[in-house]
C-alpha cells in the first residue's frame, strides 16, 4: 500500500535521529529559580505557564493540526525535574549510541549542563535518598526494575470528552465557582484555594499557548504564497482562537483542541503512555454533523486526522542508555480505542473508526498504537479491516472487551460506567478521565526469583546475599519446599518494589503535583485534591511481573526431573547453571523433553497460572502510601530482554543472560504445537486475576492475512482466543526471514515496522539485541 | 485397536474448510514421485531425522551405538540407510541432539478423539473440523470409522483426504461420518499413471465415478495435483476434464499446484526424491492451467 502523505519518508527519517530541545528544561529551571519557597503545586503551574508562554513555537507544512512538543516537530523536550544527572553524563554519547540516537549540538550541550541545579531536588535524587540498601541491591541485581525513577509518570487516560464539550473556559468556571464557596477558616478549605489558584494559571497559560498558534498562523498566512496552504493557516488561525478555550463546535475544532490536550499531557509530565481514549466515539459527533451538514468531506476529515497521526509521532521519550537498551525505538506508545460497545451493550463501531483504520493504513508510522475492543458483536467488516492493517503496521491490537469489564467492575467501577472502556498506558483496562495510576510502578523478575532461591537468596550473578535466606539446594527435598522458597522470594522482591513506589509517591505528593493532570482527571476539581495526592476517582497502581514462563518451565523441569522422575539432582541442576550448560549434553536434553508451556500440556500450564496467581494474589495485599491496593498485571514491554541480562542461566534450558519470556507469552522459539495450542495453553493462566492486564505476542507469516482464504481463518482465531478468556494479543505479522535480511542490511528496508512490545518502531534503529529478541519468537505459519 | 499415525497437524488451513486438525495416517498403496509426504508411504515405522545436516557437526554417536549399522556417512554429514534399520532404538535414545525420532506410532481411535477435540473451539469459530490424510487413511479403515464416529458424535466436521485407490468397501464404510471426500485425481492415462504414482488408476477412476453417482455432490470434491511434466499438458488436461464431464453429478474442482516444501523430507529419512529436475509452476504457469481446465469446461479454483 502506498502512503498519500508525502511526508512520511521525511518523517521516518527525522525519526532516525530526532534532535534534543532544551528550551522546556530551561524554562522550567528559571522558573523554579524564581519561585524557590512557594507551595509545590504553584511552582509546578507557574513553571508549565512559562513553557507554554516561551517555548518557540512553528508550524510545519504538513500540520493541519498544530502544537509541539518542543520547539519544533521531532525533537525532544527534557524533562529535569524528574532526572537530569545521565543527560550531563551521557550528552557526548547520545548521538553515537546504539538505542535511541539524538543529536545534541555544542550549544544545546552547553545549555543542558546548567541542568546540576536539580542536584538534590529532582525525584531521582529525591527518591534514590529514600531507598533502603536492600531495596538498591535488588534494584541492581535486576531483580526489580522500575522506569519511575529516571522518567516521569506518564500512563493515563485524561477525560478529554469533559473538555472537548465545557472547553477550558468550562473549566474556569467550575474551578472560579468552586474557590467563592470555599471557607478559609475552614482547614480543609485552606489548600484548595492553593489547588484551586494552580489550576486556574495552568487554564490561563494552555488558552495562550493555543492563541500563540493562532497568532503565528495568521502571520505565517500573509506570506505564504499558496492559495490553498493561505486559506488552511486562516483556518488554522481561526480554530487555535476557538478551542481549546471554547466548547469544540465542528469537526477540526473538536481534532485541534483534542491534539492540544493530548499534547499538554506530555508537555507536564515526563512519562509515557498517555492515551489517547475511545477516539471513535468521542470524535463521532462531530463528524457526523459536520458530514450531515455538508461542511466536512470524508476526504477531508481523512486529512485532518493524518495531521493529528503525524503529531502523534513527534511526542518522544527521551532515555538514558540503559534504559534504551529494554526500551529504544522512541516507545511513547500513545493509543486510542476502537471500536467496542454503547451503554446498552450494542456493537459502537462507527464510521470513524474505519475511518481512522484507513488513516493508519496510509500514515503507517510507529506512533500511535491502535487497540481494538473486541466484543462476540463485533461488526465483522470494521474487525476485517483491522486485520488487513496487520501486515503494513503491525497494528492494531486486540483486547477482550467483557472482560475487560470484568476487571473495571473489581477495581471498583460502577456498573453503569463499565462498558466505557478504553485502553489505558499499555494493556489496562480503564474510563476515561478517572483513574490515575501509575499502572507502571515497575517490574518483578520472575525468573531472578527463581535464581535466588536455588541460591538461598545469593545472587550468583553479583556474589551478594540480596534476597532473604530461604534453604540451600541440598535441603530442599521436595518440589514443595522449592516452590516455597521461590514464592518467599517474590513475596521479598514484591515488597522491595512497593517500597519504591512508597518512595516515589511520596516524592511526588510533595514535590511533583500535577495541576494539567488534575483538570483532566475527575475527581480533582470536585475533591480540591491534586492527582498525586489522591484527587483522581479510581487509583490503579500497578506492578509487573516478568518472566513467568520462563520461571514456571524452569520449575516445572525441576519438578519433573528432579523431584518426580529423579534424573538429576537439584545440586547437579545448580552446577550445571553456574556453567550454562557447558558439557552437560544429559542435563540438556532432559530439559528439552519437559513439556514446556504453551503447547497445550496441562500440567504446565497449571504450574504457570498458579505462579501468576500467587503473584497476582501477593501484589493486592499491598497499599500505596495513597491508601490504594497495589494491582497486579502481566505484562513486560520489553523488560524481559533487559531483565534476561541479569540473570543466569535458568532450568528451562535458557542460556545466561538471554532475553527472559515476554509478558505471559510462551518462551522463544518454544511453541512446538502450534497457534491453536498456544492459545490454549495461554488462556489457561487466570486472566481476572491480573486486573491491570495481561499481554500476548504472536507473530505469524504475512500469508495468513495476505491469502483471502485464511484471513477468516486468523480471524476465528482471535475470537476463539476471546471465548477462552483471553485477554489482549497483539502481532508481528512478517516473515522471519524478511526480518533476518532487515538486520543484515537495514539501508534495504529503513522504513520496516515491527512490533517490539507494546508499541511499534522502526526495526532499523532497534538495538540488535531487541531484534534478535524480535526475530526468535515463535513464527506461526501454515 | 491402535492405528499408526505418522503425524497430527494443527491449525491446519489447507485441508478443508476453516482452522482444522489434520490427521496423517501411515501407509499408502500409490508411490507418487512428487509426494510431499514420503514418511507416510510406508505402513511401518520408520526412524528419520528432525534435521539435516545435524547441529552437532562433530558428532557421530548414532553412527557408533547402531547395530544394524543403519548410518551411512556421507561428505554432507550422517545419512539413514532405511533398509538395514530395525528400529531398536538406541540411536534415539543416546542421541544429545534429540535429533532422531521414531516416524509412526500407535494410537487408538479415543485417544486420537481427545487430541482432535482440544481445538472445538477453533472449529466452532471458524466452520472447521477434522481432516483424515496420509497416505492413505482408508488402508487403516478400522481406525477411520471409530475415529470419525467419535467426531461426528461431538458435532465436528470431517474430511477425508483420499486417493481412492482402495476397495469400495472401505469408502462405504466410511461415508456416513465424513462431511467431504477430497479425492485425489492425478490422471486418466493409466501408462502415466502407474509410472509416476506407481500403480493403475483403473480403480481410482471407478470408486470416483461410483462416489458422484452415489454421495451428495457437495460431499466429494476432486482434487488434481498440477505436475509439470506428467500433467500440465494440454493433451492430459483435456482427458482429465472429458472424465469429470463425464461423472453424474458435477462435484468441485480444486486444482494443487506442484511444490517442493516435502522434499526435505526425503533426506531425513534416507530416501530418493525423484523430481530433482522438476520446478514448481511460476503463477503465469498455473494461470495457462486453469485456463486450460476453464478451456474445456471445468470449474475449477486452485488451492494456493
Amino acid at each position: 500500500m502506498e502512503s498519500t502523505y508525502p511526508f512520511r519518508e521525511e518523517i521516518l527519517a527525522k525519526l532516525r535521529k530526532p534532535e534534543v530541545c532544551p528550551q522546556r528544561a530551561m524554562l522550567l529551571t528559571e522558573s523554579y529559580q524564581e519561585t524557590e519557597g512557594q507551595p509545590a503545586i504553584l511552582r509546578r503551574a507557574k513553571g508549565f505557564a512559562r513553557i507554554l508562554e516561551q517555548m518557540e513555537i512553528c508550524i510545519e507544512p504538513w500540520q493541519i493540526v498544530v502544537g509541539n512538543f518542543a520547539s519544533k516537530p521531532f525533537r525532544t523536550s527534557v524533562f529535569p525535574e524528574y532526572s537530569w544527572q545521565w543527560i550531563i553524563d551521557e550528552m557526548e554519547t547520545l548521538s553515537e549510541r546504539e538505542g535511541d540516537k539524538f543529536i545534541v549540538t555544542e550549544e544545546v550541550k552547553e545549555k543542558l549542563l546548567q541542568l546540576s541545579w536539580w542536584k538534590g531536588r529532582s525525584v531521582q535524587d529525591k527518591v534514590m535518598a529514600l531507598l533502603p540498601e536492600e531495596t538498591k541491591e535488588q534494584l541492581e541485581s535486576g531483580a526489580i526494575s522500575s522506569g519511575l525513577i529516571t522518567s516521569g509518570i506518564g500512563q493515563y487516560l485524561p477525560g478529554y470528552e469533559k473538555v472537548l464539550q465545557l472547553g477550558i473556559h468550562g473549566l474556569k468556571k467550575d474551578i472560579s465557582g468552586r474557590m467563592t464557596a470555599l471557607n478559609l477558616s475552614n482547614p480543609e478549605d485552606f489548600p484548595k484555594r492553593i489547588f484551586y489558584d494552580s489550576l486556574l494559571i495552568v487554564c490561563d497559560a494552555v488558552i495562550r499557548f493555543s492563541k500563540r498558534y493562532a497568532d503565528l498562523a495568521m502571520e505565517m498566512s500573509k506570506e505564504e504564497s499558496s492559495l490553498e496552504r493561505k486559506k488552511e493557516l486562516l483556518t488554522i488561525a481561526r480554530v487555535c482562537r476557538r478551542v481549546p478555550a471554547e466548547p469544540a463546535s465542528d469537526f477540526h475544532e473538536v481534532v485541534q483542541s483534542f491534539w492540544f490536550l493530548h499534547l499538554l499531557a506530555y508537555m507536564e509530565i515526563d512519562g509515557a503512555a498517555i492515551s489517547a481514549g475511545r477516539l471513535d466515539q468521542c470524535l463521532h459527533p462531530y463528524f457526523r454533523k459536520d458530514i450531515g451538514s455538508g461542511l466536512l468531506s470524508r476526504e477531508r476529515a481523512k486529512r485532518i486526522l493524518g495531521s493529528l497521526w503525524i503529531n502523534f509521532n513527534q511526542i518522544l521519550t527521551f532515555y538514558p542508555e540503559k534504559t534504551t537498551s529494554i526500551w529504544a525505538g522512541y516507545p511513547m506508545t500513545q493509543q486510542p480505542s476502537l471500536g467496542g460497545i454503547d451503554r446498552d451493550g450494542r456493537d459502537a463501531t462507527n464510521e470513524l473508526s474505519a475511518l481512522l483504520l484507513e488513516v493508519e493504513g496510509e500514515t503507517r508510522l510507529p506512533q500511535p498504537d491502535i487497540a481494538i475492543l473486541h466484543h462476540p458483536g463485533i461488526e465483522r467488516g470494521f474487525f476485517k479491516k483491522a486485520c488487513l492493517l496487520l501486515p503494513q503496521a503491525m497494528k492494531p491490537k486486540f483486547f477482550n472487551v467483557p472482560l475487560a469489564m470484568e476487571h473495571l467492575r473489581k477495581k471498583g467501577v460502577h456498573e453503569s460506567e463499565a462498558f466505557n472502556i478504553s485502553n489505558l498506558g499499555c494493556v489496562t483496562a480503564a474510563v476515561s478521565g478517572v483513574s490515575w495510576g501509575p499502572t507502571n510502578y515497575g517490574f518483578i523478575n520472575l525468573a531472578k526469583c527463581l535464581e535466588l532461591a536455588l541460591n538461598n537468596g545469593q545472587d550468583p550473578l553479583r556474589d551478594r546475599k540480596i534476597g532473604p535466606e530461604t534453604g540451600t539446594a541440598p535441603h530442599l527435598l521436595t518440589f514443595e519446599s522449592l516452590y516455597e522458597a521461590y514464592c518467599r522470594q517474590v513475596e521479598y522482591t514484591i515488597r522491595q518494589l512497593v517500597i519504591i513506589a512508597h518512595a516515589l509517591e511520596t516524592v511526588h505528593r510533595e514535590s511533583l503535583p500535577l495541576p494539567y493532570a488534575s483538570l483532566m482527571v475527575d475527581d480533582c476539581i470536585v475533591k480540591g485534591r491534586d492527582v498525586n495526592s489522591g484527587g483522581a476517582r479510581y487509583n490503579i497502581p500497578g506492578i509487573q511481573a516478568v518472566g513467568l514462563s520462563t520461571a514456571a518451565d524452569s520449575l516445572y523441569a525441576l519438578k519433573r526431573i528432579v523431584f518426580e522422575k529423579r534424573t538429576a539432582s537439584l545440586v547437579e541442576f545448580n552446577e550445571a547453571l553456574k556453567r550454562n550448560f557447558e558439557g552437560d549434553g544429559r542435563l540438556f536434553r532432559l530439559i528439552e523433553e519437559a513439556p514446556k508451556y504453551g503447547n497445550d500440556t496441562e500440567e504446565v500450564d497449571l504450574l504457570l497460572r498458579q505462579i501468576g496467581e500467587h503473584f497476582c494474589k501477593e501484589v493486592r495485599t499491598h497499599r500505596s502510601v495513597r491508601g490504594f491496593p497495589f494491582l497486579p498485571a502481566l505484562y513486560s514491554i520489553s523488560a524481559h530482554a533487559g531483565m534476561g541480562q541479569s540473570v543466569g542461566a535458568t532450568p528451562d534450558g535458557r542460556k545466561a543472560r538471554e532475553p527472559l519470556a515476554d509478558g505471559i507469552s510462551p518462551g522463544q522459539g518454544r511453541c512446538l504445537q502450534g497457534p491453536t495450542a498456544a492459545i490454549k495453553s495461554v488462556a489457561r493462566i487466570n486472566h481476572l486475576a491480573a486486573l491491570n492486564g495481561t499481554l500476548l505476542n504472536m507473530k505469524f507469516t504475512a500469508e495468513v492475512i495476505n491469502n483471502p482464504d485464511k484471513l477468516g481463518k486468523f480471524m476465528a482465531l482471535i475470537d476463539a482466543f476471546m471465548e477462552l478468556g483471553g485477554y489482549h494479543v497483539q502481532f508481528n505479522i512478517i516473515d522471519t526471514a524478511l526480518l533476518k535480511e532487515a538486520q543484515k542490511f537495514p539501508e534495504k528496508h529503513p522504513d520496516l515496522l515491527v512490533r517490539v512490545a507494546a508499541y511499534v518502531a522502526q526495526f532499523a534503529i532497534l538495538p540488535k539485541k531487541l531484534q534478535d529478541d524480535i526475530i526468535a519468537r515463535s513464527e506461526f505459519g501454515i | 485397536m491402535k492405528g499408526l499415525i505418522a503425524s497430527i497437524q494443527r491449525f491446519s488451513l489447507q485441508d478443508g474448510p476453516g482452522i482444522r486438525t489434520t490427521i496423517f495416517l501411515k501407509g499408502c498403496p500409490l508411490r507418487c514421485k512428487w509426494c510431499s509426504n514420503p514418511e507416510t508411504q510406508d505402513p511401518k515405522p520408520q526412524l528419520s531425522f528432525k534435521r539435516s545436516p545435524c547441529l552437532r557437526e562433530d558428532c557421530d554417536l548414532c553412527v557408533r551405538v547402531c547395530r544394524d549399522r543403519a548410518f551411512i556417512k556421507t561428505k554432507n554429514g550422517i545419512s539413514i540407510d532405511p533398509e538395514q534399520c530395525s528400529l531398536c532404538g538406541d540411536c534415539f535414545r543416546e542421541c544429545p541432539e534429540m535429533n532422531l525420532w521414531r516416524v509412526g506410532q500407535e494410537w487408538r481411535a479415543d485417544e486420537l478423539l481427545t487430541e482432535v477435540l482440544k481445538d472445538e473451539i477453533f472449529y466452532k469459530h471458524s466452520g472447521g473440523g477434522v481432516t483424515l490424510s496420509g497416505g492413505e487413511p482408508l488402508l487403516q479403515q478400522e481406525l477411520c470409522v471409530q475415529l470419525l464416529k467419535g467426531c461426528k458424535e461431538h458435532h465436528l466436521h470431517t474430511v477425508i483426504d483420499t486417493s481412492a485407490a482402495v476397495d469400495w468397501e472401505s469408502i462405504e464404510a466410511v461415508k456416513d461420518f465424513t462431511d467431504l471426500f477430497y479425492v485425489d485425481l492425478k490422471h486418466v492415462d493409466d501408462d502415466i499413471h502407474r509410472r509416476y504414482a506407481g500403480g493403475s488408476n483403473q480403480p481410482i477412476l471407478e470408486n470416483i465415478r461410483r462416489m458422484a453417482k452415489e454421495f451428495h455432490q457437495e460431499k466429494v470434491a476432486i482434487r488434481i495435483p498440477f505436475i509439470p511434466g506428467v500433467n500440465n499438458d494440454e493433451k492430459s488436461i483435456e482427458g482429465i476434464a472429458s472424465f469429470i464431464k463425464s461423472l453424474d453429478t458435477p462435484c468441485p474442482v480444486h486444482l494443487l499446484p506442484y511444490h517442493r516444501l516435502g522434499e526435505r523430507k526425503y533426506g531425513l529419512l534416507g530416501l530418493k526424491y525423484g523430481m530433482e529436475d522438476i520446478h514448481p509452476p511460476a503463477p503465469e504457469e498455473i494461470k495457462r492451467g486453469l485456463d486450460l481446465y476453464h478451456k474445456f469446461e471445468i470449474e475449477i479454483s486452485p488451492v494456493l
